[in-house]
């Protein structure tokens, strides 16, 4: 009976010894519990996935895009789906700053994640005016700043796509708040490593990508465009390579953490961005297919860890062997 | 959420019933409301695909109506019974039903009669209910569930656009002509279907003053309000499908 008891005392000695792996990455100052976040505008106001995932679980939650003043959004219809995608042109609808402060921040600081909220303006000043709001209030980790959302007419990717206005507005933002900054950019440009240094230069503290790109789709039937937008943002497995080709430039191009978006639906997905480079992923689209998909890749990045011997997610990034 | 499929049956031409086992789903679902079933394993087709709740059995099943319109239904189709069924449910807001009104008008064009079944049987058990069904559909072979309703007792009012099956027209034009013989009596309208007999149901009852009903379909992303896809122009705003309705107040919508 002794030697019984020991014996599953020793076993249970060993079993304590063989650690999970750590999965923390350290962000722009945030400390993160894994590498996983959600992407803005694919996981509404975070409460709503709340019946399907504990939050808990997330190394961060990004919110849907926030402006000083709420916006309407596009008319319908918004969404379509295309091979191994979908195109959106929803048009940054929100309820604006003070309603969410009011109504939203106050069921999601309860979690124990990180809140990182993503804001946008149609002008320089309205950036700064959402991030001067954001600033005053507690409980919102980081900014996530949007200066890649196709959709729009003013701001988004017209900003995103000029070098100089995307400076600009970088700049404001970062002199009207002392959180930390991820710029999310636009994969509609030429070189992506040109937008991801002005990012580094205008003092964010990370960069995101990949925002959507810019995409269309036709009804032969009726000869319309499938958008009430006419054009519209292509997400999904569909732009995963390019994504990550994207962030592997940026990677080597700036010194600040690269966050990786683009097309991940499982946990092998988000291990080829950490490879490249990518510090921390974001799950976007693989959201709707399939609510729990953050918490799938959480621990399928844990089981690929432990698999291979490796202790620490950090032995990953950027260890792609070329 | 997995659901095995236990039968899956083609009624004729382009459309299929699909029985899974869902005590969750069977235990919960209100009339009206709606599940997203994954149609396909691989990423294309990507998204899930919102289907109303035709029918509820005791057995802890539940039924899924639908008709092939596209590369998501036609893939379901082929689903073979046995499998598992990738579903989640019950989403969104099903009918109001007024306990103070006796009699339900349900006016369903074409497959729109797919979540009116589920709401017959929620009235039926009410013994005092009296339910009308105005049906219309193109052809006779869309006409549907007539033998449901007619266990329900209900009266059934048909129309099809080609007279191949009660009268020749359309089914709002068979409506109108029964509203003239209320005489003052309240009913309650529930309706589904195109969006053009959607609005025309909506104007007809509004001008007699009868409250209306109208589950409405949208192209949908996520089916639980993250997206924001599924917008339609409300009286104040966009509102969506999948969290403000399906079902929708008819006068809530800016038609």
């Amino acid at each position: 009976m002794v030697a019984k008891a020991e014996g599953k005392r020793l076993k249970a000695k060993g079993k304590k010894e063989k650690q999970s792996p750590n999965l923390s990455v350290e962000i722009a100052g945030m400390v993160l519990k894994n590498p996983v976040m959600t992407a803005s505008g694919t996981f509404g106001y975070g409460i709503e996935y709340a019946p399907y995932i504990d939050l808990n679980r997330l190394g961060a939650i990004v919110l849907k895009g926030l402006s000083a003043r709420p916006r309407k959004g596009n008319p319908p219809p918004r969404i379509c789906e295309t091979p191994s995608g979908m195109l959106n042109a929803i048009g940054l609808e929100n309820i604006g700053a003070e309603a969410f402060i009011k109504e939203k921040l106050p069921l999601l600081t309860k979690y124990d994640t990180k809140i990182i909220l993503n804001i946008f303006g149609d002008s320089i000043p309205e950036y700064v005016e959402v991030a001067e709001v954001f600033d005053r209030v507690d409980g919102i980790t980081g900014l996530e700043i949007n200066i890649s959302c196709p959709n729009v007419q003013k701001g988004g990717m017209v900003f995103g796509a000029d070098p100089v206005i995307a400076s600009e507005v970088l700049t404001a933002v970062r002199n009207a708040t002392s959180l930390p900054l991820i710029a999310k950019l636009s994969p509609n440009v030429t070189d992506i490593t040109t937008f991801a240094k002005i990012a580094e230069d205008s003092g964010c503290n990370a960069v995101s990508l990949i925002n959507t790109l810019l995409g269309m789709a036709v009804d032969v039937r009726t000869k319309r465009p499938m958008l009430a937008n006419i054009t519209g943002g292509l997400s999904g497995p569909a732009i995963k390579p390019v994504a990550l080709r994207m962030v592997w430039q940026a990677a080597k191009a700036v010194k600040i953490p690269v966050i990786g978006i683009g097309g991940i639906m499982t946990a092998e997905d988000a291990i080829e961005f950490l490879l490249v480079g990518a510090r921390a992923v974001q799950i976007g689209t693989a959201n709707f297919v399939n609510p729990t998909a953050t918490v799938d890749i959480i621990e399928g990045i844990e089981e690929y860890l432990t698999k291979n011997n490796l202790s620490d997610i950090n032995q990953i990034i950027g260890r792609v062997v070329i | 959420m997995k659901a095995k499929i236990l039968s899956h049956l083609n009624l004729a031409g382009p459309y299929y019933k699909l029985k899974l086992y869902s005590p969750y789903i069977y235990k919960n679902a209100m009339p009206g409301q709606f599940a997203m079933l994954r149609v396909g394993e691989t990423s294309d087709p990507l998204l899930r695909r919102p289907f109303s709740i035709h029918k509820k059995n005791p057995d802890k099943t539940i039924e899924i109506l639908y008709k092939i319109v596209g590369k998501g239904t036609g893939l379901l189709s082929t689903i073979v019974k046995g499998k598992d069924m990738d579903i989640i449910g019950p989403l969104g807001n099903g009918f109001v039903i007024d306990k103070k009104i006796k009699n339900h008008t349900l006016v369903a064009g074409g497959i729109g009669i797919a979540p009116l079944l589920f709401l017959a049987h929620e009235l039926s058990r009410d013994k005092r209910s009296r339910i009308t069904l105005f049906l219309g559909a193109r052809h006779k072979e869309d006409i549907l569930c007539i033998q449901d309703f007619k266990i329900l007792k209900a009266r059934i009012n048909i129309s099809t656009e080609d007279g191949s099956l009660g009268k020749q027209g359309l089914i709002s034009e068979l409506f109108e002509v029964s509203l003239a013989d209320l005489n003052g009596q309240k009913i309650a309208v529930y309706s589904c279907g195109p969006n053009n007999m959607l609005r025309e149901i909506h104007r007809l009852a509004a001008a007699k003053g009868l409250p209306c009903q109208v589950s409405l379909e949208a192209r949908m992303g996520c089916g639980i309000g993250a997206c924001l896809g599924c917008a339609v122009e409300g009286k104040e705003g966009y509102e969506k499908v999948c969290i403000d309705g399906p079902v929708f107040d008819a006068g809530e919508i800016k038609w």
